[in-house]
């Protein structure tokens, strides 16, 4: 937000507070707030409203390319993927210009036509971004880019290291012992958590394609899982945050930034990348379908790839980068957080994962299936 | 009855008044304490949260919503109130409580399915979501608070003075002004309060009826699920004040006894 | 009616029909609808009430036995403590009376975030029954459960109870009392035979309030439930993720049916109760 609006605003409130006749203040009030209001919007910058998590409008506002282009972001914070497409349903298309889904989103969102296909010719960044990113199956849909990879992770097993002392886990199937029951905590992501459980308890080779047989047995390793487990934290904020309260010890996935969560209210906790596996995630630039501002979201889709922008999120937010210059220039400390070396030494800990079929396929159950089948657990 | 069991009903009183009133203090405690988890012990006293209240990206855009948001619901809601109450104050009372029956069945759906229906609806015949589909949600269940207050008072309301007005002349309009209002006022804007106190602390229409942007309420719920920090108690501080303060004058004005 | 009164009721009715009576009609006919690759078709198809029947039973069973047990709570603290404000406060009546008025408002949120501070591993109360002596490790019962849901609604929803309540036992006049006292009855008499049949349109208003409320709550489940899910929980992604409007509005409906019979049933139950 620039100084022009906030003063405005807070003009605006103080002279509505001050007031002693409370009727009057209230008429005025009302007309001058949607008078200044939009007087304030008239003469600002152009006002970039995003959906993300908490801490990726950052990204966007390093260095002085907001300013140079007379633009400020308005966020709204999400605690889950799922929210970023409620938001736009809900009435975001036309005002929402970008969002930062995770790759697998992508294929769906395009087919519910959310999205807007992205010009590469704008993004001239991209050129940077390591191939095994750039040519991730789900950012293109029948030959067109709709999705601008720029940070990417895995998900861990959080852990206590005070609970555990020398015997940390290893294994998603050490959330199974007796001693940890009703010390753990899920997050309530319907595909990360049937993806985890596929990985672990059935045969499937891809553990986002299943059979009928494989998605149901995945569903009820998880609910017996659910038996033992204290909570189903509908965002990582509230997972890291029993975390910290000390309610739980482990968590089955999780998300590496929850660290600094935790250790913000001051408790340390680790994260291990469990022996079965994990799946990997990239998170993404996308432009809603009919966005206000075009133009200017290709030019914030091409500043978050820049190497000042990427080192900020390697650096300071302890999250991978994609774009080979920043990677680069990156401290040892920062570049040592993840195996940019070598990132197929990544791959057999974690994988990035096809989606689900958008449609029942090969005997495959669909994206649709998975939902359905996800409820009988959050049922249970 | 014994003195027993009154001592027991006290008891049991106190303890009720604890449940009732115990929270409230805790929020404001802990807003003043630097213990990041809002837990026992407390701490040292510190504005280190109102500090990060003040410095979030979205405080003051928040802030300005809800007031836009609440100043507007209640403007509205006591000029259609008023209007409705003062028509029903001429019906017969069979009538006219059959309907306020009518005009109070929004306010006896379960919040999120009124949300989800008008969310649906406003998608349906293309309204934008933005303050205004959030204002026109929040009169559905406001207004129905003001006309059954207004009417309340207009019911023993002596008319007589109005004819006489009317008898010397004055026009419909002019008699309303000069003496209706005068003498309802009170009763009008302390509905209105109650309007706005309604509307600052509504969460789950606003949140499915908004589209952008935040108001407090819809801050709060960001920042309880993305990264918790006891500066949501500073925000729930400020916003049970602001409902308070409104619902305080709104009682005293409209001299609400039970 | 006069035109006049026309003329004045004509905005409410207009916000009342265009902004409430459309959009529940709409979402009944939405209810019928199906989904086709994440777009909206009509359709006339009974579907989503099949499914939303079939499917979510043992997430109804929570529900209505959590709103049942808060409203009854909420009625009979309810009671007691409008009871007490009306027949016992004397002149501490007027400041007993704002307690319940002054948390009617305010905070909805903040309520239920309250709790986590009062009620978790490391909250308040265990830290205070740890302090006693009276337990040895801390409970956690208490929190992350359907009993934690259960605590904060009631104490979300005790003024609901409480005014309505107060409100019709102003209506009691103490001389009824004391002639009923003066005949033989006993205080429990007096209650069930007088101050219970009297308050039977506060009571059950109350019920409803209560009821209600808890019903279409979804964030208390969220916030102090840990693994519970409530119906709210169920209805809410299915206008997220999982994109099925017409199913989420079938679960509305027959969420709605449900309250309705249950309130119905309440009201029917206490309208038996007459004195002996």
């Amino acid at each position: 937000m620039t100084d022009n609006n906030n003063k405005s605003g807070l003009f605006v409130t103080r002279s509505f507070v001050s007031r002693r006749n409370m009727m009057k203040g209230m008429a005025a009030g009302t007309v001058g707030l949607a008078l200044s209001g939009a007087m304030a919007r008239a003469q600002s910058n152009t006002s970039i409203n995003m959906v993300c998590w908490q801490g990726y409008d950052d990204a966007f506002k390093v260095g002085s390319f907001l300013a140079d282009n007379n633009l400020e972001i308005n966020p709204t914070y999400i605690g889950s993927n799922d929210e970023i497409l409620t938001k736009i349903t809900a009435g975001g298309r036309g005002s929402i210009d970008i969002v930062t889904p995770y790759m697998g989103y992508v294929p769906l969102m395009v087919a519910a036509d959310m999205l807007e296909s992205i010009d590469e010719a704008g993004v001239p960044n991209l050129a940077n971004v390591l191939p095994v990113f750039r040519n991730d199956p789900n950012i293109m849909v029948d030959g067109k880019l709709y999705a601008a990879p720029f940070t990417w992770g895995a998900a861990p097993m959080l852990y206590d290291p005070a609970h555990f002392g020398d015997a940390i886990p290893t294994s998603w199937r050490d959330l199974e012992k007796p001693e940890l029951e009703g010390k753990f905590g899920f997050s309530d992501d319907p595909i990360g958590n049937i993806t985890i459980a596929a990985i672990v308890a059935t045969d499937a080779e891809v553990a986002t394609e299943l059979t009928e047989a494989q998605l149901k047995e995945a569903i009820d390793y998880l609910i017996m899982l659910k038996g033992k487990a204290r909570l189903v934290a509908t965002s990582w904020g509230e997972l890291a945050d029993a975390m910290a309260r000390g309610e739980i010890v482990a968590t089955f996935s999780g998300w590496e930034t929850m660290k600094k969560f935790v250790a913000d209210k001051g408790k340390q906790v680790e994260f291990t990348y469990p022996k079965e596996g994990t799946f990997a995630w990239l998170d993404n630039v996308c432009i809603v379908k009919d966005a206000p501002n075009l133009e200017a979201n290709l030019k914030m889709a091409n500043h978050v790839l820049s190497i000042e922008s990427q080192r900020m999120v390697g650096e300071e937010m302890l999250q991978g980068i994609v774009s080979q210059a920043a990677i680069d220039a990156l401290t040892p400390e920062a570049a040592a957080l993840y195996p940019y070396e070598n990132m197929e030494a990544f791959g057999a800990n974690a994988t990035f994962f096809p989606f689900p079929p958008l449609e029942d396929r090969d005997g495959l159950a669909s994206i649709g299936r998975w939902n359905e089948e996800y409820e009988r657990f959050k049922s249970a | 009855m014994s003195n027993g069991t009154d001592v027991i009903l006290r008891i049991l009183i106190g303890c009720l008044v604890t449940f009732l009133v115990g929270p409230f203090f805790l929020v404001a405690l802990f807003s003043f304490s630097d213990n990041p988890l809002s837990t026992i012990p407390l701490g040292n006293a510190s504005l280190v949260w109102w500090q990060e209240m003040l410095d979030h990206p979205s405080f003051s855009n928040s802030l300005s919503n809800s007031l836009i948001i609440a100043v507007s619901v209640g403007i509205l809601s006591a000029i259609i109130g008023t209007m409705a109450a003062l028509a029903l104050a001429r019906m017969k009372s069979r009538a006219a409580t059959t309907v306020l029956a009518v005009l109070s069945v929004p306010m006896m759906m379960p919040p999120l399915v009124l949300a989800v229906a008008l969310l649906s609806y406003y998608h349906a015949i293309n309204l934008p979501l933005n303050l205004i589909s959030v204002i026109i949600s929040h009169i559905l269940f406001t207004l129905p608070f003001v006309v059954l207050v207004t009417y309340a008072r207009l019911a023993s309301f002596d008319f007589t003075a109005v004819e006489s007005a009317r008898d010397l002349g004055a026009t419909p309009l002019v008699a309303f002004f000069t003496v209706t209002l005068p003498m309802i006022r009170p009763t009008v804007i302390g509905a209105s309060l109650i309007a706005v106190a309604l509307s600052i602390d509504d969460f789950i229409i606003t949140f499915f009826t908004i589209g952008q942007g935040n108001t407090l309420p819809t801050m709060i719920w960001g920042m309880i699920r993305t990264q918790l920090t006891p500066s949501v108690n500073a925000i729930g501080t400020v916003l049970i004040v602001l409902s308070l303060c409104s619902s305080v004058i709104a009682l005293k004005l409209t001299k609400y006894r039970g | 009616m006069n035109w006049k009164s026309r003329l004045l009721l004509a905005p409410a009715f207009g916000v009342f029909t265009l902004f409430f009576v459309a959009p529940v009609i709409y979402f009944f006919v939405l209810s019928f609808w199906r989904v086709r690759l994440y777009k909206l078709s009509p359709d006339f198809s009974w579907v989503n009430y099949a499914k939303a029947l079939e499917r979510y039973v043992p997430i109804y069973q929570l529900t209505f036995s959590v709103a049942l047990a808060v409203a009854l709570t909420c009625v009979m603290l309810g009671m007691l403590y409008a009871g007490f404000v009306r027949f016992k406060a004397g002149r501490w009546s007027v400041v007993l009376l704002f307690i319940p008025l002054m948390t009617l408002f305010g905070g909805y949120l903040v309520k239920i975030y309250a709790w986590k501070t009062i009620l978790g591993i490391n909250g308040i109360l265990n830290g205070a029954l740890l302090s006693t002596g009276l337990i040895d490790e801390p409970m956690t019962a208490l929190f992350y459960s359907p009993l934690a849901v259960a605590i904060t609604l009631v104490y979300f929803l005790l003024p609901f109870a409480i005014l309505p309540i107060y409100a019709s036992m102003r209506g009691i006049e103490d001389i009824e009392l004391d002639a009923a006292r003066d005949l033989g009855a006993g205080p429990l008499r007096r209650f069930s035979d007088i101050i219970v049949p009297r308050c039977r349109a506060g009571i059950v208003s109350a019920f409803i309030i209560c009821f209600l409320l808890t019903v279409g709550d979804y964030v208390t489940p969220i916030l102090v439930g840990g693994k519970i899910s409530m119906i709210g929980n169920m209805i809410t992604p299915q206008f997220g993720q999982k994109f099925d409007w017409p199913l989420g509005a079938a679960m509305s409906f027959v969420t709605l049916a449900i309250s309705v019979g249950f309130v119905a049933a309440f009201s029917i139950l206490i309208s038996f109760w007459r004195p002996r």
